[in-house]
């Protein structure tokens, strides 16, 4: 499936995952710790154990920063 | 959908040190009562006093603002913001203008103190001054310095009992791990949820130490308070590796972070025996307190040709 995934700052691209992925399996694969964000699925903050859908908006947030 | 382990709504949240998920009502109720908790626990705050919140307009400090006024309402006390701009362009006329609305919002009295008019020169320029006369020393040495004497300054300028900074669980087990590295056993022993030096000095606190810098986002985001969450441009060296450091460490093994600052609260009270004394002193240059001759702010401004001596 298609996940669009936008990050706080203006940046966007699309991942293509397997069915059932978790946003888990999208952090791992775009190299974040999940300590350090929060997300947003289709404008809804959501816990990273959350199952994706196919064609769904993913906003990163990366919070902590030490500020 | 992933629901909340307490009411059975939507989850926002996992928890996972305390291995529970939670909806947005949940967890902004939790966080409020372990903030309340914290303070009372630790006796923070005292009513009748006059608490000053050094604000950047981070999410932490803006949060620990809106959390403090709310309890300072309950308990008669009173509360002011402080900023200190520092001078870094780009960056903090962005979180400053952010502070002011959270004040003006809350309605709470807020001052600006500031590198420019305090030492007659920014941190944008002091840093290129440090590069120039090579004194090896980074931009986040100079700016924590420079700032903790200032916010004393402010604090003290406007009658405030205590000064509120907003370090959280993070920067707690940061400042921990740092001081262990560094060797630094005095720096370590100031470490707490309160501070109260030397005559001069306006007490610190820190209501937000036991709670994660994560949480604090979450909480001002389901709030929707308005936080600055642009970073510094300085943000870097040691520290950064810390933090790092630390958060893969929770990633794989969540309550470490908890874990460190629990240790070291344990150990504090045997750490007294072998801190070496601290013999209070003025500085000849300044007259603020100090354990040696000249403080490290005029130290810093001296190497720099910025000291008024």
């Amino acid at each position: 499936m298609k996940i669009c995934v936008r990050f706080f700052g203006g940046e966007e691209k699309i991942v293509e995952l397997p069915d059932g992925a978790k946003i888990l399996d999208l952090l791992k694969e775009l190299g974040i710790n999940r300590e350090t964000i929060l997300v947003k699925m289709d404008g809804k903050i959501v816990p990273e154990e959350e199952e994706l859908r196919n064609g769904a908006e993913v906003t990163i947030f990366h919070v902590v920063t030490g500020g | 959908m992933l629901r909340c382990s307490l009411c059975g709504r939507r989850a926002v949240y996992h928890q996972r040190y305390s291995g529970i998920y939670l909806c947005d009502r949940c967890f902004v109720k939790g966080f409020e009562r372990r903030f309340r908790r914290a303070v009372a626990k630790e006796h923070l705050v005292v009513p009748g006093e006059k608490i000053a919140v050094a604000v950047s307009g981070g999410k932490d400090s803006v949060t620990c603002m809106h959390l403090l006024a709310e309890y300072c309402k309950r308990k008669n006390c009173e509360v002011v913001a402080i900023t200190v701009d520092e001078g870094i362009e780009g960056y903090r006329e962005k979180s400053l203008e952010v502070a002011r609305k959270n004040a003006e919002l809350l309605g709470i009295e807020h001052h600006v103190i500031s590198f420019q008019k305090e030492f007659g020169i920014t941190l944008d320029e002091m840093i290129k001054r440090a590069v120039e006369k090579k004194t090896g020393l980074g931009p986040c040495t100079y700016c924590g310095i420079l700032r903790r004497s200032l916010l004393n300054k402010a604090a003290k300028r406007v009658g405030a009992n205590k000064v509120a900074t907003a370090h959280n669980l993070d920067d707690e087990a940061q400042a921990i791990m740092l001081n262990y590295i560094r060797g630094d056993l005095a720096r370590l022993y100031r470490l707490g949820p309160a501070y109260a030096p030397l005559e001069g000095f306006v007490p610190r606190i820190k209501p937000l130490r036991e709670i994660p810098e994560k949480e604090i986002a979450l909480y001002a985001f389901l709030k929707g308070i308005e936080v600055d969450l642009s970073t510094c441009p300085y943000r870097g060296e040691i520290h950064s590796e810390v933090r790092d450091f630390l958060n893969r460490l929770e990633e794989n093994h969540p309550n470490s972070k908890f874990m460190v600052v629990r240790m070291f609260d344990k150990m504090k009270p045997h750490l007294e025996k072998i801190v070496p004394e601290f013999i209070p002193k003025r500085c000849t240059v300044c007259g603020e307190p100090t354990s040696v001759e000249k403080c490290k702010s005029c130290e810093l401004l001296t190497e720099l040709d910025l000291c008024k001596d």
